[in-house]
């Protein structure tokens, strides 16, 4: 068990290609950090440094005390999970747990305890003596959960793990990993590319883009406090809806619609706002109340996405499934649940209190819905 | 890469023109191979000398073999994933354990593959390089079974022995499949 410190990380491949560009995460003794972005934004390169897999172009990675940049892969303390597995394809079930550890001269009756304790937690015991093929997707994906807990590394990688599995699967699995990893308390660095991933298993997540970091929070503050139109996109499902509009005083218009905010606005001129597609609620018609014009509806059982456009926007609204709906809906938001977004993509914040603290406090809604 | 796989048009070489090149090699007064060997004392001397005769024959036609075991071993390779490779350099840190431990057994399936063909080759495929060298020498040379077979039937005319000799060959090569489907691969991890 060991903190990892990320500090100022770049991988530049031969060619100038930046992949990673000067990325510095911290991470404290017994963290899950999830590592989120869209395919190529450097997320899999910064872990597979981590790992030792590539090499490091610039700053250092230190695991506990030890900065490991020339360190050589076994010998950094840490296991790693990978998508496709990788397990041995030549060896049982328990030879593949054993593995890392009769490589590390470890004696035989502690590899023995080690690897029953483990099959015992994954119940993979009944398959120890079976052949990697003769598994299914799940039993493959926790036997390599397996040799990674059997060494008891200091920290845990995981790269996309549960991407080979089937949906239900992976809710499963997620849950299991999740419970794993806060019982033994290893500190974890695991990369995604699902959002939705990121949100349940993170203690903190990165989210990556271009080889950047756009913002580092616990879920809930990413999500309620995007820091730029690249997160506010990326991180919730359906995406927060990002639509124009200007700001005058304390005053937003959209098109033709004008919001009062009831503070002072952070900026003046024109923004992008951000609404969340299940902020936005059913209003009576009125000065204050968006029309929105429905264009087609997904039904998800519990809920109902609705969308559409305002004037020539397109928006996205969560709506309850037994409302009924007609051809054009008034629909309003909270004032203080809206963000706004300058033109570079970045969050501008309230003055006053900040951004972080009141988009995270449940305020009443000022205007009355409906 | 590229330029690796063009390796394999060494296999296009018919065997009596790699024995004829391979001739070249150990001639008397212009083989290469020959004058190295003088260097050591040694005095190859090609159709005369029984055991000089038969170390030349092994030579072209394994000189002629090597770039289509070369292939299939570099495909064979590639097969294997990197991220089984990758986990490996995690669970184990000397690169020669890791080779003896995880990348030989998953090579095992194209090692099979070949020893079959390598076997089928030396059996029946060397007959080329060594009509070639043999053809026009003196008696008493080192020859294969399937060329004594074509020895004594076409040129001794003696077609009973001839058959005999044949069946007793196909025997040979029956117990030697047999054998290696039976013993080696069970060995072997197809995955």
């Amino acid at each position: 068990m060991a903190a990892i410190d990320i500090a100022e990380v770049s991988k530049i491949y031969t060619g100038g290609v930046e992949a990673v560009k000067s990325v510095s995460i911290d991470i404290t003794d017994g963290e899950l950090i999830v590592l989120v972005g869209p395919s190529g934004c450097g997320k899999s390169t910064l872990l597979r440094m981590v790992a030792g897999l590539e090499t490091i172009s610039k700053g250092t990675v230190k695991i506990g005390t030890r900065i490991v940049n020339q360190v050589d892969p076994a010998e950094r303390d840490i296991a790693m999970v990978f998508q496709n597995y990788a397990l041995y394809p030549h060896m049982t079930v328990y030879d593949n747990l054993a593995y890392g550890l009769r490589n590390r001269k470890t004696p035989r009756a502690e590899i023995d305890a080690r690897v029953t304790e483990a099959a015992r937690m994954l119940e993979i015991e009944p398959y120890l003596d079976r052949k990697p093929r003769a598994l299914s997707g799940g039993q493959r994906q926790r036997v390599a959960m397996g040799r990674a807990i059997v060494r008891k590394p200091a920290a845990f990688l995981f790269d996309e793990p549960l991407s080979n599995l089937d949906a239900k699967l992976r809710v499963s699995m997620r849950g299991e990993i999740k419970r794993l990893q806060k019982r033994l308390g290893t500190t974890s660095l695991y990369v995604t590319h699902d959002q939705l991933e990121a949100m349940t298993l993170a203690d903190r997540l990165v989210v990556l883009n271009g080889g950047r970091i756009e913002q580092i929070g616990r879920p809930l503050d990413v999500y309620h406090a995007p820091a730029s139109t690249f997160v506010a996109s990326f991180i919730g499902s359906p995406a927060m809806n990002l639509v124009k509009g200007t700001l005058e005083g304390s005053r937003l218009k959209i098109g033709t619609h004008t919001i009062e905010l009831g503070y002072p606005a952070p900026a003046a001129g024109p923004v992008t706002v951000g609404l969340r597609a299940e902020d936005l609620r059913p209003a009576a018609i009125s000065e204050q109340a968006l029309l929105f014009r429905v264009d087609y509806v997904e039904e998800l059982g519990a809920q109902r996405l609705v969308h559409g456009a305002v004037e020539d926007q397109e928006l996205t609204v969560v709506l309850a499934p037994e409302m009924p709906l007609a051809d054009e809906l008034a629909i309003t938001i909270p004032a203080d649940r809206l963000h706004f977004f300058a033109a570079n993509g970045k969050r501008l914040y309230r003055q006053a209190t900040t951004g972080l603290a009141s988009a995270r406090t449940p305020t009443v809604n000022p205007e009355p819905a409906l | 890469m590229p330029l690796i796989r063009l390796l394999i048009w060494v296999y296009a070489i018919a065997p009596p023109v790699a024995g004829l090149m391979g001739m070249m090699f150990f001639d008397q007064h212009i083989g290469p191979i020959v004058k190295l060997a003088a260097w050591f004392g040694w005095d190859i001397r090609v159709g005369l000398d029984y055991f000089d005769t038969a170390f030349a024959m092994i030579v072209v036609s394994v000189w002629k073999q090597i770039p289509y075991n070369f292939i299939f071993f570099l495909s064979g390779l590639q097969g294997i994933p990197t991220s089984v490779r990758e986990a490996a350099a995690l669970d184990c840190r000397s690169g020669l354990r890791r080779f003896w431990t995880v990348v030989l057994p998953l090579l095992a399936p194209t090692a099979f593959f070949l020893l079959i063909i390598n076997v089928t080759y030396a059996l029946f495929d060397t007959f080329g390089v060594i009509d070639v060298m043999v053809k026009d020498k003196a008696a008493n040379n080192p020859i294969t079974l399937v060329y004594k077979v074509y020895m004594d039937g076409f040129r001794g005319n003696d077609l009973g022995g001839s058959s005999a000799q044949s069946v007793i060959l196909m025997i040979i090569v029956l117990v030697l499949t047999i054998f290696q489907f039976r013993f080696i691969e069970r060995r072997v991890h197809y995955n």
